[in-house]
């Protein structure tokens, strides 16, 4: 597969860029790293040999978080320009040796992790959860890596189970068939991977004559639900679905939780897809749960630094990582728990209020976990 | 047997780059009725027409075809010529061998056998036109302006004094539109309202303007010179010729829940019944039906008339429709602000500091709530005020146009806020748009008094340590910045009228594709709209300023006072008469006729058109059973033989 | 410089449920992720950065099943020219393995032959040692370093402690690569998807003189899993309490 860098200024309009630094000026590593989409568009445009770019460590800093993309007043696609020049990396084989291991455990375990594939499902063991291709469902509940193999975010899965079985919504899991959904491998640049991740499990969904997905991570429902080709079964966040099983009654939270609580917007959920008002109408009926809102919210939440690779590579950057201030601003608020509805921003905030010893004054919870306390 | 004389243009190379003119000429010699064959570089020429006009003294030519660019360009110059050698303007036919061929196509060949079609086609169309005459009409001299707004009180005064009458439209319960909203203008600092005053008390002063305060045209009939317009006047429930603009009756309305002040922009509050502002014009009382708890709930003791020592208070007022004629009509109804709720990332409806740029005007404007000073929600003065540019505009997420008067605006108002708060002032501009008599001048001068100019648009807005911070990057010193300030000035951008697309409707004119009434066009007839007798002036052709928007409502007054001079016009006789003998009375013409332009004759049982409405569509024509309806200069058997011609 | 790499295809087996052969003799590997052994990983990458450096070709050789095709087309993408696969032996015997490569070998002429320390699942650590002994050619085991001058190669061997021994072997001669000798790159699945285009020699063993079933020297006599010990004991209470019953215990066990 060619990637020629002579077409990234047709790929992604590198053109119609009108230096207005709107990209930089919104980068949530703006200060942490030295990249500078704003110059990167121009220096790409007007570069002969970009293999002086693909040496910047800093590459590999960016979250893939897109709100330079969704701001630009020009139709620049500056995330894609990321990918694209990783994408030139990554067929080189220049990557960080963390996001190497990261590939080929993918490919070689079905999960970046390098978790072995039979394990995938452990979690489920004695949940009397179905299997597809033992039992039959019509609605998948595509767990995800993290939610499978990650010891934290395995309560998420299990709160979820829970959650569904309680309110008798019929669905199955791929048990040790589920394999990557691929999305932070197509930000990190394995374009090819990404393609046969995304053509095998189409290949399963089919298989099984799927009506519906729901996913648990966000980013596992953006791949679904804008980066897989041809896929035409419909795709759910969970919160969607359980917002949706508030509203019609068929979900009662009655058990108090007495906890100011405040919600970090992911932005696979939120900026990208404009899921903002289902994780809120989960948590305010929600008894005794005091809901503050962040200043920075909805289109403006703070990456928690958790996506489009971050989780393997540092890209060069220094200083207070955001996760640290996002507790921070949290806990200046007043708030005992901080809500959020993505494994990867649970993951960070979790560390981040370890690392700024505030455990004891934040925890950091997915929503799945409230409700699940709650119901 | 006809005699037609073919006239093939070159155009230059326009044409003879790409079709071949000779091979056309001597096919041209093959068609029947051709009497003679010519080919010239530039036909609409005064040698080229020559050409035609001698043939038509020596040869006795009767039928013209001319083969060149598109007939919006010369038919009107052909047809003068063929009027001027005696013949029939309407005996002639343009083969459009320009636009329709060699502008499109890149095969020499295959554009050549194109273009023999298109000139067979005319060949065999023109045998079958006829004379016709064109229809004159008359031009009543009075004219409609619908807007009151600077461009439509301006436009109303030139026509006033050409000796014309003019009836003023205007939606809201005064005149001035925006400008009266603002305090100082650019470049010159002209305090709005003082430079404006003469102008609205001359418009109620004058007798010749008639001023129709909160109406609204809501239908249009006719055509030019002869419109007939309907006006609704909706009731303010106060007679203006017992109000006095004291205000007493302002001060007893009992609402508790006061509405937000559309003149003020949000910024204050009003009762149900309000004078808009203090030096609004006319001064008078207006009840504000959606809010006014008489009039909604019928549960009110109604203090204001008790207060009203003049008696003018009349909740009996009912709607009035008005129907006047008028020879033309301009549409000068101003522009929106874009909403800046829509771009969510500057916190406008989540922090109260962050304003758009005409809520500061209200701020700066000494009627205003604040008495003209520059201050907070909570009354302090703030030490730090940040102008962010291109709020809505040149934006693909928002609109893709240049509003063209909000950098200067911002910097006049970075101006008036530096010399009343003494803050530090941010400018986050990506261009400065400077274009203007004095414009550049006055860059300078703010620049001169220390007001910080950072190249970056405004990426977001939000709260840190209690102040508000605007996240950007200087893009020339390569730095993203995150700057504290305590007030917020949206640049926000100037957008059509929410009910644009309904006036365009009612009067049967377009909108261009940036949601602004479309000019006939952009260069060359920038006033004039695709309907003949009605014209633009003002933003709501598209954002301008204030000079700009005077010039053009001149332009536009001008228009129509040659109109009005000229006192009748010629208008095209190519429209529909429908054959007496063969209508059958079905009357699906009048279905499907857009303009109403047939009516019915109950006594013979047949439909008749009626000339002046029709503009010549061709629905009729197309629809009728029994090939009663035809269209004059489009009848089958023209329209066939061109038919022939492309196919054959 | 012309090079030889002798890898091999292994099955992973951290993490995974493992089960014995009926016959006892192996360990059931349908449902095992298999990849390209991780020392001969890193002698293909040290292989391919020698070529960089000293020009030549690099040629890999694995004694396989039809499986063995797909870590011969990984080295393929990851910089080598030629690949053979020797089809396999009933026995997986680490002296035959070494005998057949010789075979395979001897004829052509390499001036440097690597082999990875040892494979990842029976750990054996003698094939390349073997090989170099059959070829009659000069070695060195555990090498982390590779210097090339003309006829000679400069190494180092990686000993305890932190310890190394600088060797100077005159070449053709055989080495067994150490593991982190370099950074190995990433090998996209694009280059591997390429790499398929490429030809790849495959024999059979008589083709080399040799049979299916050569006699061997050791025979694998019995797998089985390490007998399970007694559950951990777990001292509760205060670090005071916890130390007593600690000192009694190792008083005990005297040790």
């Amino acid at each position: 597969m060619k990637i020629d860098p002579k077409t990234f200024i047709q790929d992604y309009h590198l053109n119609v860029c009108i230096q207005c630094g709107i990209c930089t000026g919104g980068c949530p590593v703006k200060f942490r790293s030295p990249l500078n989409m704003r110059r990167l568009v121009k220096e790409t445009f007007f570069t002969a040999d970009p293999s002086q770019l693909l040496k910047r460590p800093e590459l590999w800093a960016c979250t893939t978080c897109s709100t330079c993309t969704l701001r630009c007043p020009a139709g620049v696609k500056n995330v894609e320009l990321i990918v694209g020049l990783r994408s030139i990396l990554t067929h080189q084989g220049e990557v960080p040796s963390t996001v190497r291991d990261a590939f080929e455990n993918t490919f070689l375990h079905g999960n970046p992790w390098g978790r072995f594939r039979d394990r995938r499902a452990d979690w489920a063991k004695d949940l009397g959860v179905k299997i597809l291709g033992e039992e039959t469902a019509e609605t998948l509940l595509y767990v995800g890596c993290a939610p499978s193999y990650d010891p934290r975010v395995q309560n998420v899965s299990k709160a979820l189970v829970k959650i569904f079985q309680k309110v008798d919504l019929d669905f199955g899991i791929l048990g040790k068939k589920e394999s990557c959904c691929g999305n932070e491998i197509r930000r990190m640049g394995e374009q090819t991977l990404f393609k046969k991740l995304a053509k095998d499990n189409l290949a399963l969904f089919k298989k099984f004559g799927l009506k519906k997905i729901i996913t648990i991570s966000s980013h596992c429902f953006n791949a679904f639900k804008n980066e897989y080709p041809d896929m035409s079964i419909p795709v759910q966040h969970y919160t969607q679905v359980i917002a949706d099983l508030i509203e019609i009654g068929r979900l009662k939270m009655s058990k108090g939780l007495e906890t100011h609580t405040t919600y970090q917007d992911p932005c696979f959920l939120g900026k990208q897809n404009m899921i903002f008002e289902e994780p809120r109408k989960i948590l305010s009926p929600i008894p005794g749960l005091n809901f503050i809102e962040m200043d920075r919210s909805r289109e403006r939440s703070f990456c928690c630094e958790g996506g489009g690779g971050r989780m393997w590579a540092e890209g060069a950057t220094e200083g207070t990582r955001n996760g640290e201030i996002r507790i921070k601003e949290a806990v200046a608020l007043g708030a005992k728990v901080i809500a959020t509805a993505c494994p990867f921003c649970l993951l960070t905030l979790e560390d981040a209020a370890k690392i700024s010893g505030l455990t004891d004054q934040i925890v950091v919870k997915d929503i799945a976990e409230l409700v699940s306390e709650a119901m | 047997m006809k005699k037609i004389g073919v006239y093939i243009c070159h155009c230059g190379t326009n044409i003879a780059a790409t079709v071949d003119c000779n091979e056309l000429v001597h096919f041209s010699s093959t068609l029947p009725g051709v009497k003679v064959t010519r080919d010239y570089r530039y036909l609409c020429s005064d040698p080229g027409q020559d050409l035609i006009k001698k043939d038509i003294r020596e040869l006795s030519i009767d039928r013209v075809v001319v083969a060149a660019c598109s007939p919006q360009m010369h038919e009107m110059t052909f047809r003068n010529a063929l009027s001027e050698e005696g013949l029939n303007p309407y005996l002639l036919h343009i083969a459009n061998i320009r636009e329709q061929c060699s502008w499109v196509h890149k095969d020499r060949e295959k554009a050549t056998e194109k273009a023999k079609h298109i000139l067979q086609a005319a060949v065999g169309r023109v045998s079958h036109h006829e004379a016709l005459e064109a229809r004159r009409v008359k031009i009543s001299p009075s004219v409609l302006i619908v807007g009151a707004g600077i461009a439509g009180i301006q436009a109303a005064l030139t026509i006033v004094y050409g000796g014309s009458k003019v009836f003023l439209v205007e939606k809201a319960p005064y005149i001035g539109g925006h400008m009266a909203q603002l305090d100082k203008t650019f470049p010159t600092l002209d305090c709005a309202s003082c430079i404006f005053t003469p102008k609205t008390v001359e418009v109620v002063r004058n007798k010749n303007i008639q001023l129709l305060i909160c109406s609204e045209v809501v239908n249009i009939k006719g055509y030019v010179g002869n419109f007939i317009v309907t006006i609704k006047k909706h009731p303010t429930y106060v007679d203006p010729s017992r109000c006095t603009g004291c205000g007493e009756c302002m001060e007893a309305c009992v609402l508790k829940r006061e509405v937000l002040s559309e003149f003020e922009e949000g910024m204050a509050l009003r009762r149900a019944i309000y004078i808009p502002f203090p030096q609004a014009v006319p001064l008078k009382a207006v009840v504000d039906k959606k809010s006014c708890l008489f009039l909604t709930k019928g549960k009110c003791k109604k203090a204001c008339a008790e207060a009203c020592k003049a008696c003018a208070i009349d909740f009996d007022q009912k709607e009035e429709l008005i129907e006047k004629e008028v020879g033309s009509i301009i549409i000068a109804t101003g522009y929106d602000l874009f909403d800046p709720h829509l771009l969510p990332q500057y916190g406008y409806g989540i922090y109260e500091n962050v304003i758009t740029n005409l809520q500061f005007e209200r701020l700066a404007s000494p009627s205003g709530p604040t008495e003209g000073e520059i201050l907070l929600k909570d009354g302090t003065v703030p030490k730090a005020i940040a102008f962010l540019h291109c709020i809505g505009s040149r934006d693909e997420n928002a609109n893709l146009y240049c509003s063209r008067v909000c950098c200067m605006a911002s910097m006049k108002q970075a101006h008036l806020a530096k010399e009343k708060t003494g803050a530090e002032i941010y400018e986050f501009y990506i261009d400065i748009n400077a274009f203007g008599k004095g414009y550049q001048e006055f860059y300078k001068r703010v620049r001169e008094e220390g007001i910080f100019f950072i190249r970056g648009k405004g990426s977001e807005i939000f709260r840190r340590d209690g102040r508000l911070v605007v996240a950007a990057e200087d893009t020339l010193l390569g730095t993203p910045v995150e700057i504290p300030v305590d007030l917020v000035v949206l640049g926000t951008g100037l957008v059509s009228r929410h009910d644009s697309e309904k006036v365009a409707q009612v009067m049967g004119i377009s909108l261009s594709p940036d949601g602004f009434f479309m000019e006939a066009h952009p260069k060359l007839r920038p006033v004039s709209t695709n309907v003949d007798g009605i014209f633009l002036a003002g933003c709501c052709q598209g954002p301008k300023d204030i000079p700009d928007t005077v010039a053009q409502a001149s332009a536009a007054a001008a228009e129509v006072m040659s109109l009005a001079t000229k006192g009748q016009i010629e208008v095209e006789p190519t429209i529909a008469w429908i054959d007496s003998e063969l209508c059958a009375g079905c009357k699906l013409c009048i279905e499907v006729c857009p303009y109403s332009a047939i009516e019915f004759l109950d006594v013979k049982g047949i439909s008749v058109v009626n000339e002046p409405l029709c503009k010549g569509c061709g629905a009729c024509t197309a629809i009728c059973p029994n090939k009663a309806a035809r269209q004059n200069h489009f009848t089958q058997g023209q329209v066939l033989a061109e038919v022939e011609g492309v196919v054959g | 410089m012309n090079i030889a790499v002798c890898v091999k295809r292994i099955p992973k087996t951290a993490e995974a449920d493992l089960f014995i052969e009926k016959d006892g003799k192996d360990i059931k590997k349908d449902h095992l992720v298999f990849h390209l052994n991780d020392w001969d990983s890193y002698a293909v990458r040290e292989a391919a950065i020698l070529k960089e450096k000293y020009g030549g070709t690099v040629t890999v050789l694995t004694v396989g099943p039809e499986e063995s095709k797909e870590v011969l087309t990984r080295c393929l993408a990851m910089g080598a020219d030629r690949a053979l696969r020797i089809e396999k032996p009933i026995s997986s015997d680490g002296h035959l393995m070494a005998k057949i490569l010789a075979q395979a070998i001897k004829n052509q002429s390499f001036d440097l032959i690597l082999t990875g320390v040892q494979a990842e699942d029976d750990g054996y650590g003698q094939v390349g040692v073997a090989l170099a002994q059959m070829l009659g050619l000069p070695h060195a085991a555990i090498v982390t370093h590779i210097e090339i001058d003309g006829e000679r190669a400069l190494v180092r061997r990686e000993l305890e402690g932190g310890i190394e021994e600088v060797l100077e072997l005159k070449l053709p001669a055989v080495l067994t690569i150490q593991t982190g000798i370099n950074e190995p790159k990433y090998v996209s699945l694009a280059a591997i998807l390429e790499a398929e285009e490429k030809d790849m020699e495959e024999i059979h063993l008589e083709k080399i003189g040799l049979t299916p079933n050569e006699p061997l020297d050791a025979a694998i006599d019995q797998v089985f899993f390490p007998p399970v010990g007694k559950m951990a004991e777990i001292l509760k209470g205060s670090p005071e309490e916890v130390v007593t019953q600690l000192t009694e215990i190792i008083k005990k066990k005297k040790g």
